[in-house]
């Protein structure tokens, strides 16, 4: 699969890294130099620290840095005041929160460093760390030689690819392409001359507009989610076809909340996607997906005020839920029968969804910051009952067994 | 004896090319590996900016511009300029910018301040006394408008303020503590620092008539009773002052050199100011040249050519590099051995070729390369371990850039020359592309480790 020679000509060139970097710390002492090393991927880089602790003759320290790190300077004089050492290798950068005023900071104080640390200084570093040194720490950049380079091993990289694609699909709202970026992967890639198996390259497709999703480049992402939809339509591949559409329909929320202009038509758009989604996943009895799904498709019809719909959707999804679903999920049938109820007038039936939308969320012991807005459906559908009284103040969260409002949950 | 010089010394050797190290000619045994490239850059900068200075009329201030790329070997040749000039007779203060500015955030009176601040300091070590009352009590003003609804906490007394009433103005704490004590307060608090601004921007013009009257004409008048030919400020680094908008919309340097090029060169005394290579290539140059520099254009120091204009080797370039590279070495062995000697440091002469060549004279890019090479593996350097160190400076250095981009290096390739645009300023920021001077005038190339680029080789094919 992968060109062989080229799996050799990496596996040389890191290990003739590996040499440089023992040599570095063995060779240069006493004085400051600044070396740079470029690595992508936490695996590789922890894989290569293994082996330079095993290699290296000569004690060095490590130093991994917090996301919260403010000056490269200070943290470093704090981790080698008590005794100075041999050389010290810098982990971390890519983790820090506020990197570039990390990188101007050291870049002001690059002075000292050379006067305070007389010891070869190795930071690793990955590609945007890299791109944001130039940018940020130009003179401190300029004083490293190049970068002395690790490059995943084509076989592990595939791995990778593959192991990030099921953890996509298998994740979705977790998913975080924490430990590489997806430019490396792509850049790897290419420079591989790797085509990927179509599977892997729809799946990659989708990572692509999931972290397209999350730059707030919506157009770019729902692009990457389509073509990678067409790919598990064609495939027959029901779930994935279900969790792709789910996200196309978030990203024509998201546009819809950006451009309130052609809300309508992106809300449509949405929920047509997540009509589609719900089927999907119906048909593959992934409850736990379809029960999410149809919450939202509730909301879009809710905000299309396509009250006939979203009451038979409502009653469908009170069924799901009761099952597959949370009691939010639950409490929030309820709200949009009491919505629907007081689109149409109906105001008994509207208090009492909103009360029983009240009453799930009170047994389950859910706070007040979900219930306000079924207390005010249950206020509105009050207010339009005459003369009913003074308005029924809503229920204290509701007594143990048996009141009128409590209703089975869960069978 | 002899034989002594001619063994390779590594850890003298890697020393000498640690690219963090940057030579001081003040410094004897930095003078031992200064190559003089005036020849090969456009004449002697160093020279012009230093006859100015000395054939000024004693009370004539000059005001000059001095340029180049980051790492093509600025500060050394200002080094040069500072030990010439003290050697005449001149009191020089020379002094890095970054190391008292925000390179990203500044303002006119920041830079002012950091040339009072240098200049008293200095003439405190030389034991000139001055008295700079009103600009003292300038700062104090300053200070207590600092002190106000801010901050709560009083971090002590500024020229004893505390004891304002018992002491009657002969205050004992000295100037260049004073101001370093306000820069360090607002050095870390952008909101006080444009609070500071705020308060001393409007009264620049004050600021600088008290720093001319108190510090500077006391200054050159005690130096000229002390036999000295007068007072130069070498002010570097600031060429590093980042391409980014300022509050107003305009970018940094801009605003800095041309819209406050006029109060910038109205220090009483000689003035060598660096800037952004940019700057030169901007729209705005003729103003610049006109406002700041005098009416005198910027000099710059080009990179030091291993190529002519018409594609073939500048025998003279590649003649100084391989020299510098074996001075480094052999910093005691005189230039007619050092072709004995090139096998201790390389398999072949060809390998130092090379490296010269993909260097394309960029000073500090070729001892980076060397130094990698070392920390690949013990002298003479081989071609191979060259090419490897070459493969990973060429990958860092193209990684960032996007296509946009490349369609402009094509574009310098074809023209060999740049516009003012910002597109084309990033290009030389990020040593992309390579300004080199002949007897035609400036002309552009780029950095030769692009042309060992997939991407360029395949442009190539296409093109040529």
């Amino acid at each position: 699969m992968v060109n062989s020679n080229l799996a050799e000509d990496i596996a040389a060139e890191n290990q003739r890294s590996l040499s440089t970097l023992v040599r570095t710390i063995a060779r240069f002492q006493g004085k400051f130099s600044l070396t740079l090393v470029r690595c992508n991927y936490a695996s590789l880089r922890s894989a290569i620290l293994d082996k330079l602790r095993d290699r290296s003759t000569v004690e060095y320290q490590e130093l991994v840095l917090e996301p919260a790190t403010k000056t490269l300077y200070q943290t470093i004089l704090n981790a080698v005041q008590e005794q100075p050492p041999k050389a010290l290798i810098v982990v971390g950068i890519e983790s820090v929160v506020a990197i570039d005023d990390l990188l101007a900071g050291a870049n002001r104080a690059r002075d000292q460093f050379k006067q305070d640390f007389a010891f070869p200084l190795i930071l690793w570093v990955t590609d945007s760390v890299l791109s944001k040194f130039s940018r940020s720490a130009s003179d401190l950049k300029s004083w490293a030689p190049p970068p002395i380079q690790f490059t995943m091993p084509p076989d592990d990289l595939m791995n990778l690819l593959w192991q990030k694609a099921e953890q996509a699909f298998a994740n979705v709202e977790n998913f975080q392409l924490d430990d590489c970026k997806i430019e490396f992967l792509r850049n790897d890639l290419s420079s591989l001359g790797e085509t990927l198996k179509p599977e892997l390259h729809a799946s990659w497709l989708f990572i692509g507009g999931l972290v397209a999703f999350h730059k707030n480049k919506i157009n770019l992402a729902i692009e990457h989610y389509e073509e990678s939809l067409t790919f598990w339509q064609q495939n027959r591949h029901l779930e994935r076809q279900g969790i792709v559409c789910h996200k196309i329909a978030q990203a024509y929320n998201r546009q819809a909340e950006l451009h309130r202009a052609g809300k309508l038509e992106y809300w449509q758009k949405s929920r047509k996607y997540l009509q589609q989604s719900l089927e999907s996943f119906e048909q593959v009895q992934r409850h736990d997906l379809a029960a999410k799904c149809i919450s939202e498709l509730g909301e879009v019809l809710r905000l299309l005020q396509d009250w006939e719909e979203l009451q038979s959707l409502a009653k469908k999804a009170l069924e799901m839920h009761k099952i597959y679903g949370t009691p939010s999920q639950v409490a929030e049938d309820y709200g949009f029968l009491a919505e629907v109820a007081l689109q149409q007038s109906q105001w008994e039936k509207a208090c009492e969804s909103a009360k029983l939308a009240l009453s799930v969320l009170a047994q389950a012991g859910i706070n007040k910051k979900e219930t306000g807005l079924y207390l005010l459906l249950l206020a509105k559908g009050q207010r339009n009952l005459i003369p009913c009284s003074t308005v029924n103040p809503p229920q204290p969260p509701l007594a143990k067994g048996g009141s009128e409002g409590s209703i089975p949950l869960f069978n | 004896m002899i034989e002594n010089f001619m063994n390779l010394d590594f850890d003298k050797f890697w020393n000498a090319c640690n690219p963090s190290e940057s030579l001081k000619l003040g410094n004897a045994e930095d003078r031992r590996y200064y190559i003089d490239f005036s020849e090969v850059r456009g004449g002697k900068i160093i020279n012009v900016l230093k006859k100015t200075i000395i054939r000024s009329s004693s009370d004539k201030p000059t005001c000059q511009l001095f340029t180049g790329h980051i790492g093509c070997g600025k500060s050394t040749e200002l080094s040069r300029l500072q030990k010439e000039l003290t050697d005449e007779g001149f009191h020089v203060v020379y002094f890095e910018s970054t190391q008292d500015l925000d390179e990203m955030d500044l303002d006119l009176t920041d830079i002012m301040l950091a040339i009072a601040r240098r200049v008293s300091q200095s003439l405190e070590e030389g034991k000139i006394s001055l008295q700079p009352q009103g600009f003292k009590d300038f700062l104090k003003n300053s200070w207590n408008f600092l002190q106000t609804p801010v901050t709560l906490e009083a971090e002590g007394e500024l020229f004893g303020s505390k004891y304002k009433g018992n002491t009657d103005g002969n205050l004992e704490v000295s100037l260049p503590l004073g101001i370093a004590k306000i820069t360090a307060k607002t050095k870390s608090n952008p909101d006080l620092r444009s609070k500071l601004r705020q308060y001393m921007e409007p009264q620049a013009n004050k600021m600088l008539e008290l720093i001319n009257q108190e510090i500077i004409d006391v200054a050159i008048n005690q130096l000229k009773q002390r036999r000295k030919k007068g007072l130069v400020v070498i002010v570097d680094n600031l060429d590093r002052i980042v391409f980014r908008p300022n509050a107003a919309g305009r970018l940094l340097p801009e605003y800095i050199f041309i819209d406050r090029g006029d109060q910038l060169r109205q220090l009483n005394c000689h003035l060598v100011y660096t800037l952004p290579l940019g700057l030169i290539f901007g729209n705005e140059s003729e103003i610049l040249k006109n406002r700041l520099g005098g009416g005198v254009d910027p000099k710059v120091l080009p990179m030091v050519p291993v190529k002519n204009r018409d594609g073939s080797e500048c025998i003279e370039g590649m003649n100084l590099l391989r020299r510098m590279v074996m001075s480094r070495a052999f910093p005691d062995v005189p230039t007619e051995e050092h072709i004995t000697l090139i096998t201790e440091v390389f398999d072949s002469p060809e390998t130092l070729d090379e490296l010269c060549r993909v260097s394309g004279g960029h000073l500090r890019n070729l001892m980076g390369m060397l130094f990698g090479c070392l920390q690949q593996d013990d002298p003479p350097i081989s071609q191979n371990v060259l090419k490897s160190v070459i493969r990973s400076a060429r990958d860092s250095l193209s990684r960032g850039i996007d296509n946009d981009e490349w369609e402009l290096l094509f574009k310098v390739v074809k023209e060999q020359s740049i516009k003012g645009d910002k597109e084309y300023q990033d290009l030389l920021r990020n040593l992309w592309v390579f300004e080199y001077v002949d007897p035609q005038g400036i002309w552009f190339a780029l950095n030769p480790l692009l042309m060992e680029t997939d991407k360029f080789k395949l442009w190539q094919q296409q093109n040529c």
